[in-house]
């Protein structure tokens, strides 16, 4: 194969691999990670802004799954009184979405096995699909926070003129 | 340029070695599991992760599980005795470890770097360890 060839199956190869991925990432958007941000925004559980992005942030920064895992654990360890990434079972529901994504990089990898990949592909492969699931909840947490938020003040406003119009 | 080039190898290497490496901790940890939260407390894993962090050579570490070893035995809790020293044995499994690394980063053979890539396996391992025992303890 000469330079120019591998060069050009090497694009080919980046764009299909982005195009998956993309593919893989707005499953995501509409499906778990909707569910995932929902329970971190019910009553009684205190994650709060700065963590969800704290983890969104070192899932783009590092290299390694494990770190992602590791600072889950550590979170969902520290939580002695449940009310942060152990409440009902947030940080296990979390930890086991992001193994599972392993089953989409196998996919992914097995649909681009006719160019030439190095052994560490499909870990790749998954790390990004970690980011990208990460992203989503981060997305999806803050925008349901926001909404409730709104309803909460909306509903302040409510009673206040209500209770103005009483008086 | 060559150093930039060495250093995101070994950044690359290391998160590789790592996400492997991961399984065999966490196996650590489930054999332990009895001993999690109450016989090993999680004030005792957090003093051994920041241990190792803080460390700059290899030999801090294991003079500290050395040292938390003899306290265990002094106490007569020798199942705590037990765990420090197989954890001990687990991290000098790490030295060959060291050769896979070299192979790839050549220029790395030498004592210092050796002793440096030495103490960054043990964070990592130390790492994955203190993660797990903290996620088991909660289940309790």
């Amino acid at each position: 194969m000469s330079d120019q060839t591998k060069q050009i199956s090497e694009i080919i190869k980046r764009v299909k691999l982005e195009l998956e991925i993309a593919k893989k990432s707005d499953e995501y958007a509409l499906g778990q990670t909707h569910d995932i941000a929902a329970s971190l925004n019910e009553k009684g559980c205190k994650v709060d802004k700065a963590q969800v992005r704290g983890l969104e942030n070192l899932a783009n920064t590092t290299g390694k799954i494990s770190e992602i895992t590791d600072w889950l654990k550590i979170h969902i360890g520290r939580d002695t009184k449940r009310e942060k990434w152990s409440f009902n079972g947030i940080g296990h529901e979390l930890l086991s979405a992001l193994e599972n994504l392993r089953t989409d990089a196998k996919q992914i990898t097995k649909t681009l096995s006719q160019y030439v990949l190095d052994a560490d592909f499909e870990r790749q492969v998954h790390l990004q699909l970690c980011r990208e699931f990460l992203q989503h909840i981060s997305a999806n947490f803050e925008y349901e926070q926001r909404n409730l938020e709104n309803e909460k003040s909306k509903k302040r406003a409510e009673d206040a003129i209500a209770a103005g119009s009483v008086e | 340029m060559k150093n930039l080039k060495s250093a995101q190898k070994m950044r690359l290497l290391l998160a590789q070695w790592s996400d492997c490496w991961q399984v065999e901790a966490s196996r650590f940890a489930e054999s332990h599991r009895d001993l999690l939260p109450h016989r090993i407390t999680n004030s005792q894993l957090f003093g051994l992760a920041n241990q190792v962090k803080s460390a700059v050579r290899f030999n801090d570490v294991t003079r500290f599980l050395e040292n938390q070893a003899s306290k265990a035995e002094r106490t007569g809790r020798y199942n705590v005795q037990e765990f420090w020293l197989k954890l001990s044995g687990q991290l000098s499994r790490l030295k060959a470890e060291l050769t896979y690394f070299l192979k790839e980063l050549p220029e790395q053979d030498n004592k210092k770097d050796r002793e440096r890539l030495l103490t960054l396996l043990a964070e990592e391992y130390i790492r994955h360890l203190v993660a797990q025992c903290l996620f088991f303890g909660s289940e309790k």
